[in-house]
């Protein structure tokens, strides 16, 4: 008689922990440093590209249910590098980004729409507010999500657990963050071209 | 002695030119590392780390070349008389 009660709650458990187990979160701070944002700014004279490898944040995952996804992805702005060591400096200056100032450019999200779902993941357009150079902006940037179920132990032999790849192409002003609007735009383009790939891992305990 | 110096400036122009091309020299502005990509073979990520590497770029190519011009220029209009 006990028993006849206590299985379906059992049973009911299981299957919400089951349910639960699927929601992960992903810790995107690479250990292998991979992960990389590349930048491209096209001016007519001159054609400036960086990459920047300091990337952190997380992004909580179901791939049942993508539409619930959340998080930020954070990147420092030391982080950001250029081979021209002049340009490094200037970029870094005050003038521009103010590293000092600004130390975090984030894209921090709010919704994903347009969902496409695919065997292993999906793309989607994912809209939240991108903060740069202290100004924060709602933009909407096509996103490509890519599931690898079990495969944190291919890049991290003593670990189990999931990794989650996360990449994307868009397009920013630099004049609508306040970085020197309408200034020398012959030299640094308006445009920012930008493209990120970045893996997170979810561990399992 | 106006041989000598005109020399100087062949030489430093070739030099110039020559270190330019032997250290891959670009016609941005120049380098001090360069970017190494390399594939995640499991997430498919391309890698980009820095190498240091000094690339030559045009203001050393402008500034070699410049000089050269300059030098050989001084020796048509500078008169240059050896000390007895």
């Amino acid at each position: 008689m006990k028993i006849a009660r206590v299985l379906p709650t059992f049973f009911f458990a299981s299957l919400a922990s089951v349910a639960f187990a699927e929601v992960q979160t992903f810790d995107f701070k690479d250990p292998k440093g991979v992960n990389n944002v590349t930048f491209v700014l096209d001016a007519p004279l001159e054609s400036i590209s960086g990459t920047a490898s300091g990337i952190s944040g997380t992004v909580t995952y179901d791939p049942e249910n993508p539409e619930a996804t959340e998080g930020k992805i954070v990147v420092d702005s030391e982080s950001l590098h250029v081979p021209n060591p002049m340009m490094k400096d200037h970029m870094h200056g005050e003038k521009w980004l103010d590293v000092k100032k600004y130390p975090e450019i984030s894209f921090e999200l709010k919704e994903l729409s347009d969902i496409q779902k695919t065997e292993n993941g999906g793309t989607a357009n994912a809209t939240g507010t991108f903060t740069l150079h202290g100004v924060s902006k709602e933009i909407t940037v096509p996103v490509k999500v890519t599931y690898l179920p079990g495969r944190l132990k291919d890049r991290m032999p003593n670990a189990e657990g999931d990794l989650l790849v996360i990449r994307s192409d868009f397009t920013i002003k630099r004049s609508d963050f306040d970085i020197q609007p309408g200034q020398n735009e012959d030299k640094v383009s308006d445009e920012i071209k930008i493209s990120m790939a970045i893996a997170g891992a979810a561990p399992k305990s | 002695m106006k041989m000598v110096v005109r020399a100087f400036a062949l030489l430093l122009l070739i030099g110039t030119i020559g270190v330019w091309a032997a250290c891959g020299g670009t016609f941005g502005w120049t380098k001090t590392s360069v970017p190494i990509r390399e594939e995640d073979p499991v997430t498919g990520i391309e890698a980009v780390r820095y190498k240091t590497r000094l690339v030559p770029g045009v203001e050393f190519l402008a500034l070699g070349v410049g000089g050269a011009v300059i030098i050989f220029a001084a020796t048509l209009f500078v008169r240059i008389t050896p000390k007895d």
